[in-house]
């Protein structure tokens, strides 16, 4: 089965850090992060990324110039802008956002 | 012409993790209904039950104003601002997670039940310097009106929170009525009934049952039962921020 490959941007790296963590949990995931903006072109020549989480830290600029290049690079980029942090959430985001329940 | 969403209190999302028990209003972790993400920029609303000296160990949030409200027991607080507090029935305790905040949550009791709502409230404002709260509310300020628990104002009656928000207690006797008009233009309210019953624009609301209201100015309630228990959640239907 192939997997959605999901970047998670932003500033706090614990944070990252964790959402990265919690993503991977789900088989049908795979997740990078990074706080680093510059890192974002080779992470995304290195798989295509089908899920960008913005998570906290990130001026509106930055998320709009992220989500922008990246949809360049993928059309069909689904873009969830990542609140509250934890996991509660987290997967009711991914849910929305990839029309299918993980988990 | 006003527009309303009825939640029945058994049409909840349901999980029970042993020594936690929580409901759902709207989708959150293994409960997702696509019907049910928000209202407005409500997002969540946990009505949860944590087993004696059970707890959340320490754990991140970012970019949410969260609320709690102890409904019986005591609950206990640590983050990493280096707050440490025990919230009470009859407290409010606020945070603006906004960059990052850790936080762990436990019962103080070690046997006894702590039984609370969790609500979470888009921010009107991202990557705020995490902020911490809390008050106890005079009872007798609820007793037939509407006390207001929360605003945006740092002035104001209650905590405050950075979104166009506002929350309302109100504890009734039966048959008594009150009028709440709308604070802000475009906003809607979410009506969450903690004990007894209401009667709220043609609808008649039992225990935990909800009813979203927006595309109004003003709506009046009437308790159906002595000892009825009502939560006013206002905020804005369109979410925006900066």
């Amino acid at each position: 089965m192939k997997k959605i490959h999901v970047l998670v941007v932003g500033k706090n790296e614990a944070i990252v850090e964790l959402l990265t963590r919690l993503v991977n949990k789900y088989p049908e995931l795979m997740a990078q992060g990074t706080c680093l903006l510059e890192e974002i072109p080779s992470l995304c020549h290195s798989n295509t990324i089908d899920v960008l989480l913005l998570s906290s830290g990130l001026s509106l600029d930055q998320e709009n110039q992220i989500s922008n290049t990246m949809t360049q690079l993928n059309p069909n980029l689904k873009t969830i802008e990542h609140f509250g942090g934890g996991s509660g959430l987290l997967l009711s985001e991914l849910n929305q956002a990839l029309g299918i329940p993980l988990g | 012409m006003a527009q309303s969403i009825f939640h029945q209190a058994d049409s909840r999302g349901q999980a029970n993790h042993g020594w936690l028990v929580s409901s759902h209003t709207f989708s959150f972790a293994n409960y997702y209904n696509p019907e049910r993400i928000h209202f407005g920029a409500l997002r969540v609303l946990n009505d949860d039950m944590v087993k004696g000296g059970m707890g959340f160990g320490q754990h991140p949030h970012d970019n949410m104003e969260i609320i709690s409200i102890p409904l019986e027991g005591d609950l206990e607080h640590k983050d990493s601002m280096g707050n440490v507090a025990v919230i009470r029935e009859g407290d409010i305790q606020v945070m603006s997670a906004g960059t990052g905040i850790y936080h762990s949550e436990y019962n103080h009791h070690p046997e006894e039940a702590v039984k609370f709502l969790q609500i979470w409230v888009f921010p009107n404002k991202k990557n705020v310097s995490p902020r911490y709260d809390q008050i106890t509310l005079q009872k007798n300020d609820s007793h037939n009106q509407l006390q207001q628990i929360l605003s945006p104002n740092p002035e104001d009656e209650g905590v405050w929170i950075h979104q166009d928000a506002w929350f309302h207690l109100g504890n009734f006797d039966e048959g008594k009525t009150n009028h709440y008009a709308i604070k802000k233009s475009g906003n809607g309210v979410y009506a969450f009934v903690l004990e007894g019953g209401f009667q709220i624009n043609g609808y008649d609301l039992g225990r935990r049952d909800g009813l979203g209201i927006w595309d109004i100015d003003s709506f009046d309630l009437k308790a159906t039962s002595n000892n009825s228990r009502i939560l006013l959640m206002e905020v804005p239907m369109h979410i925006s921020h900066n």
